[in-house]
C-alpha cells in the first residue's frame, strides 16, 4: 500500500516537472526572441538580442565606411572592454571568444584577433596603452587593456611589458597623491581609480604611495558626502564610483569615517537619493535618470554595504525598460537609441542586482563591483580589496573574498 | 543655441592636403578592401588621418603639421592624440621663433597670439562639443601658459584676461548651466588666479544663476567653493556660517522641494558643529530648526502637505539630530518613520534604519 502511494507521488512529481519544462520551452519558442523573465510586469531580459547586438556592432565599427567607428576609434580599447565584459556575463568564455574573435581571428573578417590588436595599441614611448593603434598611452586605456587581458586569463602573455606599464602608472602620481591621466597632466579622481586598479591587476600596488592616493580621495569629499573629479568639484555619481572603488582597492574605506562623522551613511543616503520615481538613478540632484548610473551607484552601494537603501526592483524595472526589443542593446533611458556603453552598464547593473539567475539553459556570471570584471575572474587572480559590511545586512556571498570592514 | 563671438583661424580642407604635403605618402589604416561607396564624411576622414599617420610617423612638428591637426580635430574633436601632437607643434613653432613656451620672461606678442588663436579654435569646436574633455583640457593648457606662465602671478592686465575667460565659461553655462566641465574649468581658473576681486565677483555671479535656476545643484556647489575660497577643508567663521545658512534657507523657502539648498544648509551646520562644539553653534542649529518649522506655512499656503515634503523633513531630521537631546532625537525618529512608511517609500529601508538608530540614541541621551 505504501509503495503504491509512493509510486503515485513519484509520477505526479515527474509529470509536474515535465509540465514545467514544457511550459518553459514553449515560452521560449513562441517569444519573438529568446529571453528570460526577470520581474513581473516588466519587459523580459532580451539576452540573446543583446549579444547579437554587440557582435554585429563590433564588425560595423571596424568597417572603413563607418562614421560611428571613425569618431570613436580613439577609445576603441574601452569599447572592446565594455563589449567583451557584457558578453562574458551572458555567455561562456569560449563562446565569447569564438563570436568576437578574441584569441584568434574570425574567418574572412579581415580583422585581426582582438588580443593581437590589443598589443599593437601598446605605446612604447610612454609605457601605457592607447585607445587604438597609433595613440598615445593613457591611464584610461591602460586599465581597459589590462581588464581585457584579465578577462581572458592572458595577464601572463609574454608580450605584456609589466615593468614598463608599472613605471608609466607610477610616474603619474602627483605629490599630493592624485593621479594625472598621462604626461600632459590632467588630474581627475577617475585616474586614481584607473591607476589603483591597473596596478592591482599587475600585482604592483606597492609601487605607488597608496596611502597618499587614498588621502587625496578623501580630500575630494564634498558637503553632501559625495565626490567630484578634483577637490571642490561637484559630487557626481560616476566620480563617486571611482573614489569608492579606489578606496576599496586601497583598503582604506575606514578613512571615510575617520573624523567620527558617519560619512559613509551620508554618502549612502546621497546615492539612494539619486533614485527617481521612474526607478532609474541620476548622477546629480535634479538631473535625468540614466542607465549607466545603475552601475556607478549600485557598485558604490555594494562596496558600502548599503544596496538595500534603494529599491532594487524599481531599478531593475527601469533598466529593463531601456532595452531595444527590436535590435537589442540598452539605451540611457527608455525609447532612446542603444549604444554599447549603456548596454554594458545595464547588463552589469542587472547582474549586480542579482536579477540574472543562472538556470540549466543559461549560465550567467556575476560581476564584481570593485573591479568591474566577473567575480570568478577577480577570485582567480586573487585581486585584493575591501568592502563594508553593515551587521544589519546580509553579507554578499559574491564579495566574500574581500577584506571586510564592519 | 547662441553663438559666441569668435574669429577662429580658418581650417584647411581635405582637398588642400596633397598640395600641402606633396612629399608625403599617406599611411592607410589597414590593408582591407577599399570601400565601394564611402560616405563623403568618412572619405574625408580617411584621407586626413592617412596624412596624419604619416606625419606622426615622421614626428614632423611644423606649421603644415599644425594645420593638419586642426583639420583632424575638427573631424574628431575627441581624438586626444591629435590634440597632444598639436600642442607639441605649438611648442616647436614657438621655440623656432626664438622663444621657449615654458620659460618666464617678457611676454612675446607672437607667442601669445599663437596661443590665443588656438583658444579661438577650441571655442569654435567647443560649441558643438560642450562636454568634450580634450577641448576643455586644451583650453587649460593654453591658459596655463598665457596667464600663469611667469612667476609674477596674476597682474591687473592678466586679471582682465581671466575675466574674458570667465565670460566665455559664462556663455557656455548659459547654454547648459550644469555643464560639469565648464564648472570645473571655472573653479580651476578662479582658484589658480586667487584674486580677491574674482572671489568677490563670483558671489554675484552665483547668486544670479541661482535666481535663474534654483534647482541647479552645480551653482550651489560653486557657492560652497567660493564661500570657502577654494579651501575645502577649512570652516567658515560663525558669522559667515550664519549668512550662508540664511541664504540657503531663503532658497529653500522659495521651493521647499528643492534638494540643493537643504543640503547646503545642513552642510554649513555640520561644518560648524565639527569645528565649534560650543553654545553658539547650538543656538545656530536651534535657530534654523525653528525657521525650518516655520516654512511649513509656505507649503500649507500653497495647498501642499508639509509632511510630504521629504527634502524639508529630512533636513529637519538632520537638525534635530544635531541638537542631540532626547526629545529632539525622539521627534527625529518619528519623522523618519513617517518618511519611510508614507512619504519617501522608495527609500523605505534607509528611513526605517534611521528611525531605529535615532530612537536608540534617544534613550541614552539626556
Amino acid at each position: 500500500q505504501n509503495l503504491k502511494s509512493a509510486t503515485n507521488s513519484f509520477f505526479i512529481h515527474v509529470t509536474y516537472l515535465q509540465l514545467k519544462t514544457m511550459t518553459k520551452t514553449s515560452l521560449e519558442t513562441t517569444c519573438s526572441s529568446p529571453s528570460i523573465a526577470v520581474l513581473d510586469g516588466e519587459p523580459p531580459f532580451y539576452d540573446k538580442l543583446h549579444t547579437d547586438y554587440i557582435v554585429s556592432l563590433a564588425s560595423k565599427l571596424d568597417a572603413p565606411t563607418s562614421y560611428e567607428g571613425a569618431v570613436t576609434e580613439h577609445l576603441r580599447m574601452s569599447g572592446v572592454y565594455w563589449s567583451l565584459t557584457a558578453m562574458s556575463i551572458l555567455l561562456p568564455v569560449e563562446k565569447v571568444d569564438m563570436l568576437m574573435g578574441v584569441t584568434s581571428q574570425i574567418n574572412d573578417s579581415g580583422r585581426p584577433a582582438i588580443l593581437d590588436w590589443l598589443f599593437k595599441c601598446f605605446d612604447t614611448r610612454t609605457g601605457g596603452f592607447g585607445g587604438n593603434v597609433g595613440h598615445d598611452g593613457h591611464l584610461l586605456y591602460t586599465l581597459s587593456a589590462l581588464q581585457i587581458l584579465a578577462l581572458f586569463d592572458r595577464l601572463d602573455d609574454n608580450r605584456l611589458d609589466k615593468e614598463a606599464i608599472t613605471k608609466f602608472v607610477a610616474s603619474l602620481q602627483q605629490p599630493d597623491g592624485s593621479f594625472a591621466g598621462d604626461g600632459w597632466g590632467e588630474i581627475d579622481t577617475r585616474f586614481t581609480y584607473c591607476a589603483l586598479s591597473s596596478l592591482s591587476l599587475l600585482g604592483k600596488l606597492d609601487q605607488i604611495d597608496v596611502d597618499s592616493a587614498a588621502r587625496y580621495i578623501i580630500k575630494c569629499r564634498n558637503l553632501d558626502g559625495g565626490f567630484g573629479c578634483v577637490i571642490g568639484a561637484e559630487s557626481h555619481a560616476g566620480q563617486v564610483f571611482c573614489c569608492i572603488g579606489a578606496l576599496a582597492i586601497a583598503k582604506s574605506l575606514h578613512l571615510l569615517d575617520e573624523d567620527n562623522q558617519s560619512n559613509a551613511d551620508l554618502l549612502g543616503w546621497w546615492l539612494a537619493e539619486r533614485q527617481c520615481d521612474s526607478g532609474g538613478l541620476n548622477g546629480r540632484p535634479e538631473k535625468q535618470a540614466d542607465v549607466c548610473y545603475s552601475w556607478w551607484i549600485l557598485s558604490a552601494l555594494n562596496i558600502l554595504g548599503r544596496v538595500s537603501w534603494i529599491s532594487k526592483d524599481k531599478l531593475a524595472g527601469f533598466i529593463l525598460k531601456c532595452q531595444d526589443d527590436d535590435d537589442g542593446g540598452i539605451a540611457d533611458r527608455p525609447e532612446d537609441m542603444a549604444d554599447v556603453f549603456h548596454t554594458f552598464f545595464g547588463i552589469a547593473g542587472l547582474s549586480l542586482l542579482g536579477h540574472l539567475h543562472s538556470s540549466e539553459k543559461k549560465i550567467y556570471r556575476s560581476i564584481d563591483p570593485v573591479y568591474a570584471l566577473p567575480t570568478d575572474t577577480v577570485q582567480r587572480l586573487n585581486l585584493q580589496g575591501q568592502i563594508i559590511w553593515r551587521t544589519d545586512e546580509q553579507l554578499d556571498e559574491r564579495l566574500s573574498h574581500y577584506d571586510v570592514l564592519s | 543655441m547662441a553663438d559666441y563671438d569668435l574669429d577662429p583661424p580658418p581650417i584647411i580642407s581635405v582637398n588642400d592636403l596633397p598640395g600641402l604635403f606633396p612629399d608625403i605618402t599617406p599611411i592607410e589604416q589597414n590593408d582591407g578592401p577599399n570601400p565601394v561607396c564611402a560616405i563623403a564624411y568618412t572619405a574625408q576622414f580617411i584621407v586626413a588621418y592617412n596624412y596624419l599617420r604619416a606625419i606622426l610617423a615622421k614626428d614632423e612638428r611644423s606649421e603644415r603639421a599644425l594645420q593638419l591637426t586642426a583639420l583632424c580635430v575638427k573631424l574628431n574633436p575627441a581624438n586626444y592624440t591629435v590634440w597632444h601632437f598639436r600642442r607639441q607643434c605649438l611648442e616647436e613653432l614657438y621655440k623656432n621663433k626664438g622663444g621657449n613656451i615654458h620659460h618666464d620672461g617678457e611676454d612675446d606678442d607672437s607667442h601669445l597670439k599663437m596661443l590665443e588663436l588656438d583658444l579661438q579654435l577650441a571655442a569654435s569646436l567647443g560649441g558643438d562639443n560642450p562636454k568634450n574633455y580634450q577641448i576643455w583640457y586644451h583650453r587649460r593648457a593654453l591658459l596655463q601658459m598665457i596667464l600663469f606662465g611667469s612667476n609674477a602671478g596674476v597682474n591687473d592686465k592678466s586679471l582682465d584676461r581671466v575675466r574674458q575667460e570667465l565670460a566665455y565659461i559664462s556663455f557656455v553655462l548659459g547654454n547648459d548651466g550644469k555643464n560639469y566641465h565648464a564648472w570645473s574649468h571655472r573653479q580651476w581658473i578662479i582658484k589658480t588666479s586667487n584674486r580677491d576681486e574674482l572671489w568677490n565677483e563670483e558671489f554675484d555671479f552665483g547668486e544670479k544663476l541661482i535666481q535663474i535656476d534654483p534647482r541647479n545643484n552645480s551653482v550651489w556647489n560653486h557657492r560652497w567653493f567660493i564661500s570657502h575660497r577654494g579651501q575645502h577643508q577649512s570652516s567658515l567663521s560663525l558669522n559667515d556660517a550664519r549668512t550662508e545658512a540664511q541664504y540657503a534657507l531663503d532658497g529653500a523657502a522659495l521651493d521647499p522641494y528643492n534638494e540643493s539648498p537643504w543640503r547646503y544648509l545642513i552642510g554649513i551646520l555640520k561644518e560648524q558643529r565639527k569645528s565649534n562644539d560650543s553654545a553658539s553653534v547650538q543656538l545656530l542649529v536651534d535657530d534654523f530648526e525653528t525657521k525650518t518649522m516655520d516654512l511649513r506655512s509656505v507649503l500649507e499656503n500653497a495647498g501642499r502637505d508639509p509632511d510630504a515634503c521629504s527634502n524639508m523633513i529630512s533636513a529637519r531630521i538632520d537638525m534635530l539630530e544635531l541638537k542631540g537631546d532626547s526629545d529632539s532625537l525622539k521627534l527625529a525618529s518619528l519623522l523618519a518613520n513617517g518618511l519611510g512608511i508614507n512619504h519617501d517609500t522608495i527609500r523605505k529601508k534607509y528611513w526605517l534604519l534611521r528611525e531605529k538608530e535615532l530612537a536608540s540614541r534617544a534613550t541614552t541621551a539626556c
